[in-house]
């Protein structure tokens, strides 16, 4: 049929039912908004798993005495170096950390004037290749590290960073739960509009049929109302992730980021819910072609042919 | 006629069998038949009355004609088609060569005459630029060019019929299914009707018309067949 009756007729068709059409679209728009927001979540909590495991640094405290020996101090860094997953290896003197201590704490020196003596032991930082930054290679840094000679203590970021994959690993959860639910309630919108259209056009589509109209010509209509819809729920979805978006980050002092693809996708799902939600409605709907079996719908039954 | 076709026979116009019903049966609930050993043959060109009181089974042999219910036992063909064995998706290829036409008209009430007409013919798939042409040459021939942006609610009976008619006819339909079409207008606006249905035949379509008005159809002499509780009881003309 003519594309451009067939969005003329959908029209037609929408207007009828404007308002549960406009309703419903804003429901399966809030829907897709909780849902991006969960996924939000979870991709910011993935992009920190990621720079935090690309900054891995481990730290092993040293000994003082072995810090006036030269010698002693290059061997053991050259052991540490030659350990697997080790990029690098920096000492760090205690006068320097002391320095460091004193920039992150800023103007209020009080503890340090309080502590009298500078604390911290020296150093010696290890840079980890990225590849080795999962907790058993931690691990087993770690162990390593200790049974050299000359090293007190090793401090690694390694239970942050599980406590951050922990949280990915429920958020990842708590998505597809929440995605198995807004899928079937998205579906479960478009198709109570669909077969609201259906039923409303109930007259219409017994004359088409009547004519000789194909299955697909009755179809198409309400399948382009359900694309519609999906596109008009996705489309606000995605403006109202926006101004969360705006509001969140002036919150929130670490960035975060919703990215372009995922907007894309998103309207891509609305699109295919919609599709899939008529797909249902008119799977349901029998058509009076068949010679209306026994079980006819009810609401049918009364404006069946005479 | 000229003087040298005097010595041959007359041609005999072609008479295939455009629809054959054979040993019929349609039972609705129970084994009350609505149809019973219906044998039928009707010919290409034909204009056939179907009578009988109500309840008699007219609007049933109808409805199997255009498929719209299936025989409990029997044979059907329409137009080349085995209605039992056809395939679903046959169905609207059936159906785009009838043209259906009942009591209650059945017009869809928001659009005008002309919409209703196009509405049929984008329905089929009609190429967009034959679509004007066909709906004013259709509306000239039953004299409703006027009423082409009317609403159906403002329109008489008789002219709502016509629209009908108009609809079954604007794709050139092979057979005419009218189910009482005069049912519910006045005499002379019926008259009419019959007279258009009679054009329409003249012109080469098969026409089936389903009344209770024998009297009518009695005036009209063409073939009729009484159906009574669902026999065919008579046959004449
Ligand atoms: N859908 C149906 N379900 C059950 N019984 C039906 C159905 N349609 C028709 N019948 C029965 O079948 C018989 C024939 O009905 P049909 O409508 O064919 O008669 P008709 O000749 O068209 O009558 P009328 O002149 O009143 O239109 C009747 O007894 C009717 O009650
Ligand atoms: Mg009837």
């Amino acid at each position: 049929m003519n594309l451009l009756y067939l969005i003329k007729e959908t029209f037609r068709t929408i207007n009828r039912n404007r308002e549960q059409f406009v309703l419903s679209s804003v429901v399966l728009g809030i829907c897709l908004l909780l849902l991006s927001l969960f996924l939000m979540v979870t991709l910011n909590i993935m992009n920190l798993v990621k720079s935090s495991s690309e900054l891995a640094e481990v730290y092993a405290f040293v000994d003082e005495e072995i810090t006036n020996s030269p010698l002693l101090l290059e061997t053991l860094e050259q052991r540490i170096a030659s350990i697997a997953g080790v990029v690098a290896v920096r000492f760090f003197p205690k006068e320097q950390a002391l320095e460091e201590l004193r920039r992150d704490l800023g103007p209020d020196t009080t503890v340090l004037t309080v502590l009298g003596e500078n604390p911290i032991p020296p150093s010696i930082r290890i840079k980890i290749h990225p590849d080795y930054t999962t907790p058993e290679h931690i691990n087993t840094l770690e162990q390593k590290l200790l049974l050299l000679p000359g090293i007190t203590e090793v401090w690694s970021g390694k239970e942050f960073v599980a406590q951050l994959n922990q949280a990915l690993k429920t958020a990842v959860v708590i998505d597809i739960i929440f995605l198995i639910i807004i899928v079937i309630s998205v579906l479960f919108i478009v198709f109570q509009t669909v077969e609201n259209s259906v039923l409303n056009r109930s007259e219409e589509i017994q004359i088409m049929e009547l004519v000789g109209a194909s299955r697909i010509a009755i179809h198409t209509p309400f399948f382009i109302q359900g694309a519609l819809q999906g596109l008009l729920g996705s489309v606000l979805s995605g403006v109202l992730l926006f101004l969360v978006y705006r509001i969140i980050k002036t919150f929130i002092p670490f960035p975060i980021f919703i990215p372009a693809p995922f907007l894309a996708g998103e309207i891509v799902l609305g699109i295919i819910l919609g599709l899939g939600g008529t797909f249902i409605a008119l799977a349901r709907i029998p058509s009076t072609l068949l010679t209306m079996p026994a079980g006819f719908h009810r609401k049918f039954r009364t404006s069946k042919l005479g | 006629m000229s003087a040298e076709t005097n010595n041959t026979p007359p041609t005999v116009p072609p008479v295939t069998p455009i629809i054959e019903l054979n040993g019929v049966f349609k039972y609705y609930q129970g084994d009350w038949p609505a149809l019973t050993d219906i044998n039928l043959t009707v010919y290409h060109g034909d204009f056939l009355f179907l009578l009988g009181a109500t309840g008699a089974g007219k609007t049933t042999l109808l409805r199997l004609l255009y498929r719209q219910e299936l025989p409990d036992a029997g044979e059907i063909k329409v137009l080349g088609y085995d209605l039992l064995t056809m395939k679903e998706k046959e169905i609207p290829m059936l159906r785009r060569k009838l043209g259906i036409i009942f009591q209650d008209f059945r017009l869809l009430p928001e659009r005008t005459v002309y919409e209703n007409l196009e509405f049929v013919l984008r329905a089929i798939n009609t190429q967009s630029d034959m679509i004007s042409s066909k709906i004013q040459e259709t509306l000239n021939q039953l004299g409703m060019t006027h009423k082409k942006n009317s609403y159906p609610y403002e329109l008489s009976g008789g002219e709502q019929q016509k629209v009908a008619i108009a609809r079954a006819l604007v794709k050139s339909p092979d057979i005419i299914i009218a189910d009482e079409p005069t049912g519910n207008i006045d005499p002379k606006a019926a008259e009419d009707i019959l007279n258009i249905l009679k054009d329409i035949n003249y012109q080469g379509t098969t026409v089936i018309m389903a009344t209770h008005d024998a009297e009518l159809a009695e005036r009209t002499r063409r073939r009729r067949i009484t159906l009574d509780a669902g026999r065919v009881v008579r046959d004449e003309g």
